[in-house]
């Protein structure tokens, strides 16, 4: 962890000397201040000058006052935030002399709120505005007390409803043809992006757990670009296959229908690629979002995941692995004989939560082929055994 | 199982009219259409078609079966095809006479028959009878095998005047793709749908049976397999060679590809436990054995005169004729992460390709080493003492130092062509040196430096 020498004090930043220490309810009304805003980081240890951290200030047995501080936290805060997740107290020991250093709470955005520090008074909601905390107002208190799960599901339901509703002008747009894949958190979550870093993710697909050589987003013909609004573009729009990430989260993938055509006659889906597609940008997902949010995810945030194949009227996909007797005995028919409908798109979204997708992008990304295979009438059975539903994998001989 | 039972089930066509070989096998390599007018052309020397394994000999053979048939009109019954190689066959072997001998029902005596005869030399006096049988005009024939048993057994001598030869490689970079390609898909397309192209060609090589493999580490350990088990144990213990240390030798190339070799100061690296170091005229004879059975291939020291050459330090270098040996044979998980490997893989490549611009041609392809070892260029593309191209590779994505030290090089030999063939995706001129992204370099050599 790098001490914030340098830095100033802002809505996510503060630093309290090692004095600090000596009246544990003036640190918990920090905390709560972070808990009730947007959560944040508080140094303790750290002594600063005009708002700027200037020198560190370290604190004696720093153990002994993290556990006093953890006590403390419960205690004095209503509800107690869990510790190790709303609240992370972080030991930063000074490389001289170990049992000294410097304290680093980091506080998430509670979501449990409203928060307050108990007094013997009463209790004090507050709430930060820019560097220093001030009491909420009744309304801001009342506003706080609506369910935080009401909140999340009406913002879910917003994005499942805007995502049907490009899936279906898609469909209606007769020149959109290929498979669209989108991945959305409905949270509002924040991709710190950038072409240096972007760059080794999308051209080396092992670093996101993709095989080197498989069916995936990687081109080797291809720079990141920014495009707007606030992303980037990875692909020519158009072209063969373009993936676009945005700051808030938001991944969508394009590719022509032509990019699912490998083997046998022209008008056969391949189906690693219909299947290893959509699971390479789950998991391009899952670790963008582990490893580029500026704030950790919360457990609970739920993702959608959306999947389309337009105009694939006139293909064909043959059941099982096309290693199998099965593959290669199919006479499979087009996709319009048996669905009377041109296009293929989930409708509704498929749902996860962050805490299933970073567990198991595969197992999250199933649910999308499992509706594909239904859609041409097959079971689950005739999905291709590379694809282990039981295992939620997907997984290639070496 | 009699002789006749083994052609009919080879030949399906002669029951089934509408049978045939090579279902699904849409694409056609060049040298088909060569072998296709050979056949019908109006000469009556046989053709041989000479590859090392798993290059799609066979497979050739199967669709100009079908083509005969279906574009030149052929009865099916007129057409024979026989592996010399099948298991059904007596361990003795059988002549090929027999094959020709034996008229399949149908068959119209008044036009000419074709036979493709594939394994030729496991026929028993197989070199004789081709020479009788062309002599007496027997019919027109297509045999193959494996370069180093045929060139022996059969011997060249009888040949001369009889026969023409075609050799097959790996399958080049546009082939690969081409076997890939959707109906009326050009190169570009099929490589810019099927991005990861050109890595899987790297990876895999050209041999036609690993285009659509899955599992890497599967077609290596075959590659490995059928080159060493096979390719050298099998067929060159026929030689008569020390094919142990036939092998060592091969795969000490293959790790080592593209580097220069000199015999006398190797020696003693292919000493085996107890026994003495290999003389230099024995290893001298094995490099040729498995230059004959096109495993690896020679790029010769350029000198603008025959003299020079034999002033100099004319060592060769010697390269996997496929580059997938390269790569399979390294030892490593993930052998194309490896600076080294890639490096290795890239020239062994980009050399494959060269060969073959070279022969259509009718150029050389060597490389440049000053005396003093300092001023080198990987290739160069020559007709005697004319350069018509310098050509440097590296598998970096910044060709700079290369493309400074070819510039230099190039201001002295005055080349028709200049080009450094690299690992990035930078296509433009620098100076009089053009730098080609590996992957449009091998798609279309022609355009870079000439040919067709």
């Amino acid at each position: 962890m790098e001490l914030p020498l340098g830095l100033k004090e802002d809505l996510h930043l503060e630093f309290k000397a090692a004095a600090a220490l000596r009246d544990p309810a003036n640190i918990a009304r920090e905390i709560v201040g972070f808990l009730n805003t947007d959560g944040g980081s508080l140094w303790i240890g750290v002594t600063e000058k005009d708002a700027i951290a200037n020198s560190v200030e370290a604190v004696e047995d720093v153990e002994r006052e993290r556990a006093r501080l953890q006590n403390a936290v419960v205690d004095l805060i209503e509800p107690p935030p869990v510790i190790g997740s709303d609240v992370l107290i972080d030991v930063e020991p000074l490389a001289a002399a170990p049992n000294r250093g410097v304290l680093c709470i980091q506080v998430k955005r509670g979501r449990q709120g409203p928060y307050a520090l108990r007094r013997q008074s009463g209790r004090a909601f507050l709430r930060r505005t820019g560097s220093r905390l001030r009491e909420m107002t009744r309304e801001e208190i009342a506003a706080a007390f609506v369910s935080v799960t009401d909140t999340q599901q009406d913002a879910t339901e917003t994005v499942r409803k805007s995502l049907t509703q490009r899936m279906r002008t898609w469909a209606d747009d007769a020149t959109v043809a290929g498979l669209r894949i989108i991945v959305q958190p409905s949270a509002p979550i924040r991709l710190s992006l950038k072409g240096e870093t972007l760059e080794p993710l999308l051209r080396h697909p092992q670093l996101t757990g993709n095989r080197p050589l498989g069916w995936n987003f990687t081109s080797n013909y291809s720079q990141p670009k920014p495009t707007l609004p606030n992303g980037w573009r990875f692909g020519e729009s158009g072209k063969v296959q373009w993936l676009t990430i945005h700051e808030n989260g938001g991944i969508e993938f394009s590719a022509v229908l032509e990019r699912l055509h490998w083997r046998g006659e022209p008008d056969e889906l391949w189906p690693f690629a219909l299947i290893e597609l959509p699971v390479s940008i789950v998991r391009l997902a899952r670790t963008l979002y582990a490893n580029h949010a500026t704030r950790p995810l919360e457990p609970e945030t739920k993702i959608l995941l959306a999947m389309g194949v337009f105009q694939i009227g006139e293909w064909r996909l043959a059941p099982f692995s096309p290693a199998s007797i099965g593959y290669q005995m199919a006479r499979p028919k087009k996709f319009v004989e048996i669905s009377q409908q041109p296009h293929f798109f989930t409708d509704p979204p498929i749902e996860v939560t962050w805490q299933e997708l970073h567990a198991s992008p595969d197992r999250s990304a199933y649910p999308l082929i499992r509706q594909l295979y239904r859609a041409f009438e097959y079971d689950e059975e005739q999905i291709p055994q590379e694809y282990n539903a039981a295992q939620g994998q997907l997984r290639f001989p070496q | 199982m009699l002789l006749a039972e083994i052609l009919n089930d080879l030949n399906p066509g002669w029951r089934d009219r509408s049978a045939r070989l090579a279902v699904g096998l849409h694409f056609r390599r060049p040298v088909h259409a060569s072998l296709l007018r050979h056949l019908t052309g109006s000469g009556r020397r046989a053709a041989v078609l000479l590859g090392p394994r798993q290059v799609g000999k066979t497979t050739l053979l199967f669709q100009l079966v079908d083509d005969l048939i279906e574009g030149v009109g052929v009865p099916a019954a007129n057409i024979t095809y026989f592996d010399f190689s099948d298991e059904r066959l007596p361990a003795e072997g059988l002549s090929p006479r027999d094959v020709v001998m034996f008229d399949p029902p149908g068959v119209q005596r008044d036009k000419p028959r074709f036979f493709l005869f594939d394994e030729i030399s496991r026929g028993n006096r197989w070199g004789d009878w081709l020479k009788h049988a062309v002599d007496a005009r027997r019919g027109r024939f297509l045999i193959t095998d494996s370069a180093a048993t045929l060139l022996r057994e059969g011997g060249r001598e009888s040949g001369l005047g009889r026969w023409d030869e075609y050799r097959l490689e790996a399958l080049s970079f546009g082939e690969f793709l081409g076997v890939q390609a959707r109906p009326h898909e050009s190169g570009i397309d099929t490589l810019a749908r099927l991005p990861t192209s050109f890595e899987r060609y790297l990876t895999l090589g050209g041999r036609p049976e690993f285009v659509y493999a899955e599992s890497l580490s599967e077609a290596h350990r075959r590659i490995r397999a059928d080159t060493v088990d096979r390719a050298i144990v099998r067929d060159l213990i026929r030689s008569g060679a020390d094919v142990e240390r036939v092998r060592d030798l091969f795969v000490y190339l293959v790790s080592d590809s593209g580097a220069i070799f000199d015999a006398a100061t190797r020696t003693r690296f292919f000493q085996r436990l107890g026994g003495s170091p290999a003389d230099r005229r024995s290893l001298e004879k094995w490099i040729g054995l498995l230059e004959e059975t096109m495993l690896i291939a020679r790029a010769d020291v350029f000198a603008r005169s025959s003299t020079g050459r034999l002033a100099g330090r004319s060592y060769p270098k010697l390269y996997a004729s496929d580059h997938a040996l390269v790569v399979a044979f390294s030892g490593l998980a993930e052998p194309l992460q490896d600076g080294a490997v890639r490096g290795r893989c890239f020239e062994a490549v980009v050399f494959r390709h060269l060969r073959e611009n070279a022969t259509q041609r009718e150029l050389s392809v060597s490389y440049i080493r000053d005396a003093d070892g300092r001023s080198e260029v990987d290739f160069v593309l020559h007709s005697g003492s004319q350069i018509r191209a310098l050509i440097e590779v590296t598998s970096s994505k910044d060709p700079q130092k290369k493309v400074d030290q070819l510039a230099a090089i190039a201001a002295r030999l005055k080349p028709d062509h200049c080009i450094v063939v690299h690992g990035g995706l930078e296509s433009r001129k620098s100076g009089d040196v053009w730098l080609a992204p590996a992957e449009s370099f091998l798609l279309a050599p022609h355009d870079w430096i000439g040919g067709t």
